[in-house]
């Protein structure tokens, strides 16, 4: 379909659906990591600005048969990201090894065909500028840039983190290129409470999400767009998997 | 000499020509494009060295160690530490926005005083010598309301009032205390504690613990631990209630449970486990097998909880089947749990010979003090805050009464009533760290520092399997003119000539931690506690335990108390055990995300708060389609909810998450007071929220409600 | 028409004038615009690099990488007054500058505003740890200060507040693509 490379390393999410409890500890870890701005009218959720979403899955069956599990999604850094494909002025790319897909602020011009083109709704558009209460600046990281707004934002796996255990490995005289497993990992999958989130490198045996993704229990979300996302989600309920993508009720999953 | 037409033009030609090569047209474009980027009004990142240092969360009730990142000493965000028992690099919502929340728009900045219904500010010596007046006349009539569970704070402020002569110290309502007084009326020592890690079969009872009960971080990590994706699970959790919320989403079965029956489903495994040849023995033995035996039969569960005798039986066979089985209690909302539920899940646990066992239950002895003086906790937690403000209600408040950690005002039941009763106190003071509501009606606002600015201590948050200790120590100076509570009150002893023996919180933290060293324990670094209660042997004790404390490390005893006295108290369960009577029960249900009562709601957690629980500022409350065609409402249909004498107007949500004839609301919503992020927010859910008190036990419980709608 | 003598005027007068806009303006956007564009700032303290060398410190004492791969590239108030913490009282010109760091930053804790000569937009991340095999001043980075007794004066872009001396993209591209190094977005930002 597309021209985009496989790298030789792949930076993936493993998300354990089974775990997740959706206390959302995930999303207020990604919010303060990645300076986003509380917003103070997001108690409608229209315009707010999050990078990592935990939706509801419903099995659709009435109570008492009724089942329900929470699904976290971050950015799903795609092996074809349809995102990329769209946008006029390359604010957005797949170009570096490890697959994270890259998007570049101050080059956005807030087209919006990005926001349009994924289909997992990973990407967002600041409506406002992103305003902190008196003070609460001092709270920012120095790890991700301020967007002012009219640009589009998404989850980068805390891209940050990869080149700060590059220069760990750097500095203790290790092959950066050759992470050890959980020498990085987003902030989402470090806080997660119950551990629902494994990150690793699925082309480095030595890491533990190599051998997860195999499981026939793992899968992504509408595969057969042919997006590869690079976020696997685990589940040993049927049902849940099979909201995976749009299937046919005499297909099998 | 003049210049015509044509020269002019020339020098014109000239100056572009020339211009086009100097760099001003590509540096100016250039610059100009940098320029178009700086936005003075958004704000530039900081610069510095980055660095971490160690604390524990005093704002997350599950008590989790923190590890703050640093930018040029200031802090910036909080993750758990992972070298941390309770948080194992795991942290909620609430822990990770202590950093932020110190520049909250609702913090009180400076003490304030309250002239002519409106506050002003004060100084902190003004404020003493006002307090210390007061306290010189209120005399043995003061009182203390704490909503701080594991502080040594609550040693300090108790000791003050004893000096007065005064034992009114009142907790905010909690798991701990609906806990503590029926494992009291069983005749159990000790808080209750529940080895999660080393279960290998655990029916929860009611009790969210992946969310509000207990130490709820540490509750999820054991749970995370029993199943690795790469092989089968080593425990399987059975959760029961009305609501299949985040406990129930990733337990293996979930039971649907009325809150007000959930001593009756224990009860009814009971019964199972006893035909079975399980043999109560133990003060109130006779009764509860008259009582379970007569009331509790599958038959006579099913026809009062709607319950198949198969899902009892099925329950039963994993509890007795497991070689770790255990039964946690505890109320779906965090706070007003059944005593009931409470007695006869712990029955549950004595029946399979759970205690003080690995995967077991494990009552934790009380912690050496520090203060003398102080209460022992065991006797606060006795004094019912409920019963002290309906008193007040009726003109029979003290004079003065200290509000610390605590907003009454907003999070007990009937919370207009319990505004009212606190209106009526003559004299009140609140230690708020935010303006919240109950602070807006106090005298006097003398604002605690938060958590990374002061010296505090997490003891033994309830729950957990083992003691554990540890040090809450300030990271940054304090942001506005706030002080640290215990130093304040240890002034305000010494100014009023009855000193306390201590100058800072910190000499008083130093002196528990010496004790501490003496009650034996361990740091837990490479042993941790639940391995100890396994049977790994402990390590040696620390050789600086103050150092080990400030590295952020915490400090563990594994060891039970011994019961002498425990018994099945049947007398207490039969009269106790009481179904809520009405067409539908209100099931209030707690999330993390809407903060704590004494926080509001985190600034960065609206946006967490999902939209079928708030959306702009209605309230969503959840019912399934079936109770919802009893009333003939939908999705989005507006509906108003009364009860305790009030009436909400909130929205429908339909769920079959949630049982038929229950309705699950949202608590930690509907602020009078805060800022922006919390203000208006909803409906607090709690006014039509009425405590009811089980017989016998002679608890107030309000786990659920019978409640109208209209 | 009429011929208007001792005038600048046809094609004569139009070279003339010509010729006098062109200089004119190479002068202005030669001389006078880069002046105007950048004021100068002086450091708040005269560090002198080479008295801190003669006495035989390597920079690596003051600036360096840390075990997790950070670079600490200014010194912290505490590390200098590690080696002066008390005023020293002399009336030399150093002795003053030493007076003036212990009285303004010494003793009362705060950070030294340094101006910082490279520093990049909030968007950029640059990784010292990955450039070790560089030198620090022959691979043109950074000037060899450590022979220089006063620290060159800060020029600050007016329009853009950046320094002068910010590397602008286009150089790091430049060498990341002769190096085989990846230009991939990621890799400088964040």
């Amino acid at each position: 379909m597309s021209a985009f490379k496989d790298f030789d390393t792949t930076w993936v999410m493993v998300v354990d659906i089974d775990k997740c409890t959706g206390c959302g500890a995930c999303m207020a870890a990604c919010q303060t990591e990645n300076n986003i701005a509380p917003q103070p009218d997001a108690s409608n959720k229209l315009r707010t600005v999050s990078w990592m979403t935990v939706y509801e899955l419903s099995n659709k069956m009435p109570f008492p048969d009724h089942d329900m599990a929470y699904l976290p999604r971050p950015c799903m850094q795609c092996g074809n990201p349809p995102c990329v494909s769209v946008c006029p002025v390359i604010a957005t790319d797949k170009n570096e090894n490890g697959g994270i897909v890259s998007q570049i602020y101050p080059r956005c011009i807030g087209c919006r065909y990005c926001v349009a083109a994924c289909p997992y709704h990973a990407r967002v558009f600041g409506w406002y500028d992103p305003v902190w209460p008196e003070g609460m600046q001092k709270t920012l990281t120095p790890l991700t840039s301020t967007r002012p707004r009219g640009v589009v934002e998404k989850c980068n796996f805390c891209h940050h983190r990869l080149n700060l255990a590059k220069d760990a490995a750097r500095a203790q005289g290790k092959n950066p290129e050759d992470l050890e497993d959980g020498a990085y990992k987003p902030s989402c999958a470090e806080i997660c409470p119950t551990g629902a989130i494994s990150f690793g490198d699925a082309k480095n045996a030595k890491h533990k999400v190599h051998e997860l993704i195999k499981s026939p229990n793992a899968f992504r979300l509408l595969e057969r767009l042919g997006t590869k996302p690079q976020v696997y989600y685990y589940s040993k309920r049927e049902w849940v998997r099979r909201q995976g993508d749009n299937y046919l009720k005499s297909e099998k999953v | 000499m003049g210049i015509d037409r044509r020269a002019f033009i020339g020098l014109v030609a000239g100056g572009v020509a020339g211009t086009l090569f100097t760099p001003i047209p590509w540096k100016m474009a250039d610059d100009l494009s940098i320029w178009s980027q700086n936005w003075s009004w958004i704000p530039r990142v900081p610069k510095g060295p980055v660095a971490y240092a160690y604390t524990s969360s005093k704002l997350c009730p599950s008590g989790t160690g923190l590890k703050v990142m640093t930018v040029g000493g200031a802090p910036v965000t909080a993750a758990g530490n992972p070298d941390h028992p309770l948080s194992q690099g795991g942290v909620s919502s609430i822990g990770r926005s202590e950093t932020y929340m110190l520049y909250s728009p609702a913090r009180v900045k400076s003490p304030l005083k309250k002239v002519n219904g409106k506050f002003e500010p004060v100084t902190w010596e003004e404020a003493l010598t006002a307090l210390a007046e007061k306290c010189k006349a209120a005399g043995a009539k003061i009182a203390c309301v704490s909503g701080d569970q594991t502080g040594t704070a609550n040693e300090v402020l108790s000791a003050f009032i004893a000096k007065q002569g005064s034992s009114a110290y009142y907790m905010v309502p909690s798991e701990k205390q609906s806990a503590a007084k029926a494992w009291s009326l069983m005749g159990g020592a000790g808080q209750p504690g529940f080895d999660v890690d080393n279960a290998d079969c655990v029916f929860i009872l009611g009790a969210d613990m992946f969310e509000t009960w207990g130490s709820s971080i540490r509750n999820r990590k054991a749970f995370g631990a029993s199943r690795d994706a790469s092989g089968d699970a080593k425990a399987a959790f059975i959760y029961a209630g009305p609501e299949r919320d985040g406990t129930g989403s990733v337990c293996d079965a979930w039971i649907p449970v009325k809150p007000g029956d959930l001593a009756m489903v224990a009860l009814g495994v009971a019964w199972i486990l006893m035909e079975a040849g399980a043999m109560p023995s133990g003060p109130g033995a006779a009764e509860f097998v008259s009582y379970v035996k007569s009331n509790c039969s599958p038959d006579k569960v099913e026809a009062a909880c709607g319950l198949k005798p198969a899902v009892l039986v099925g329950v039963a066979k994993m509890l007795a089947g497991a070689k770790a089985p255990l039964v946690v209690p505890g109320s779906p909302c965090g706070q007003g749990g059944s005593a009931a539920a409470f007695m006869a899940g712990m029955a549950l646990n004595m029946l399979l010979g759970r205690i003080n066992k690995p995967g077991g239950v494990v009552a934790l002895p009380a912690l050496p003090k520090a203060v003398d003086g102080a209460m022992d906790q065991a006797d606060i937690l006795k004094n019912d805050l409920l019963a002290f403000l309906k008193d007040a209600g009726a003109g029979k408040a003290p004079e003065a009464v200290l509000f610390y950690e605590a907003n009454p005002a907003y999070g007990l039941p009937e919370a207009d009533a319990m505004a009212e009763a606190i209106a009526k106190i003559p004299f009140k003071v609140s230690f708020a760290s935010f303006m919240d509501e109950t602070a807006a009606l106090c005298d006097l606002v003398l604002p605690n520092s938060l958590t990374l600015e002061r010296f505090d201590d997490v003891a033994s948050p309830y729950g957990v399997a083992f003691n554990v200790y540890s040090l809450v120590k300030p990271l940054t100076k304090p942001i506005y003119d706030t002080r640290t509570t215990a130093d304040f009150i240890l002034a305000l002893a010494e100014k009023m000539g009855a000193s306390l023996g201590f100058a800072s919180m910190e000499e008083v933290l130093k002196a528990k931690v010496e004790a501490l060293a003496l009650a034996g324990g361990f740091i837990a670094k490479d042993v941790q506690p639940w391995q100890a209660l396994a049977g790994s042997s402990a390590p040696e004790p620390s050789a600086d335990l103050w150092a080990d404390l400030e590295g952020g490390y915490a400090w563990v005893l594994a060891a039970g108390a011994e019961q002498t006295g425990l018994g099945y108290a049947g007398g207490v369960l039969a009269k106790a055990v009481k179904p809520i009577e009405g067409k539908v029960v209100l099931a209030p249900y707690a999330r993390q995300t809407s903060g704590t009562p004494v926080m509001g709601i985190p600034a960065q957690n609206l946006t967490i708060v999902p939209d079928n629980e708030l959306i702009n500022t209605a309230t969503f409350v959840k019912m399934n389609a079936e109770t919802a065609s009893w009333f003939g409402v939908s999705e989005g249909s507006s509906i108003t909810i009364e009860g305790a004498g009030q009436k909400l107007p909130v929205k429908v949500h339909l769920s079959e998450n949630v049982m038929t004839g229950v309705i699950a609301a949202p608590l930690g919503f509907g602020h009078s007071a805060f800022d922006q992020y919390s203000k208006g927010k909803g409906v607090n859910i709690l006014r039509v929220l009425a405590a009811r008190v089980e017989e016998g036990a002679g608890v107030a419980v309000w786990d659920g409600a019978a409640v109208n709608i209209a | 028409m009429e011929k208007k003598s001792g005038k600048a005027g046809g094609v004569g007068g139009f070279i003339l004038l010509f010729l006098v806009g062109l200089v004119g303006s190479l002068i202005v956007g030669w001389v006078v615009f880069p002046s105007l564009l950048f004021s100068q700032k002086t450091q708040p303290i005269r560090f002198s690099h080479t008295v801190h060398a003669e006495q035989g410190m390597e920079c690596e004492q003051c600036h360096y990488l840390t075990e997790d791969g950070q670079f600490m590239g200014l010194p912290s108030t505490e590390s200098c007054a590690d080696c002066h913490p008390d005023e020293t009282g002399e009336d030399t010109p150093n002795g003053k500058e030493i007076d003036k760091f212990v009285n303004e930053y010494g003793k009362t804790g705060a950070q030294v505003p340094w101006l910082v000569y490279q520093y990049q937009p909030d968007n950029v991340f640059f990784s010292h740890s990955a450039h070790q095999g560089f030198q620090c001043t022959d691979s043109g980075c950074h000037p060899p200060v450590e022979t220089m007794d006063a620290p060159p004066v800060y020029e600050e872009n007016r329009i853009t507040g950046y320094s002068k001396q910010t590397m602008k993209m286009w150089q790091c591209e430049r060498c990341h693509a002769q190096m085989g190094t990846s230009n991939a977005c990621y890799v400088c930002h964040k």
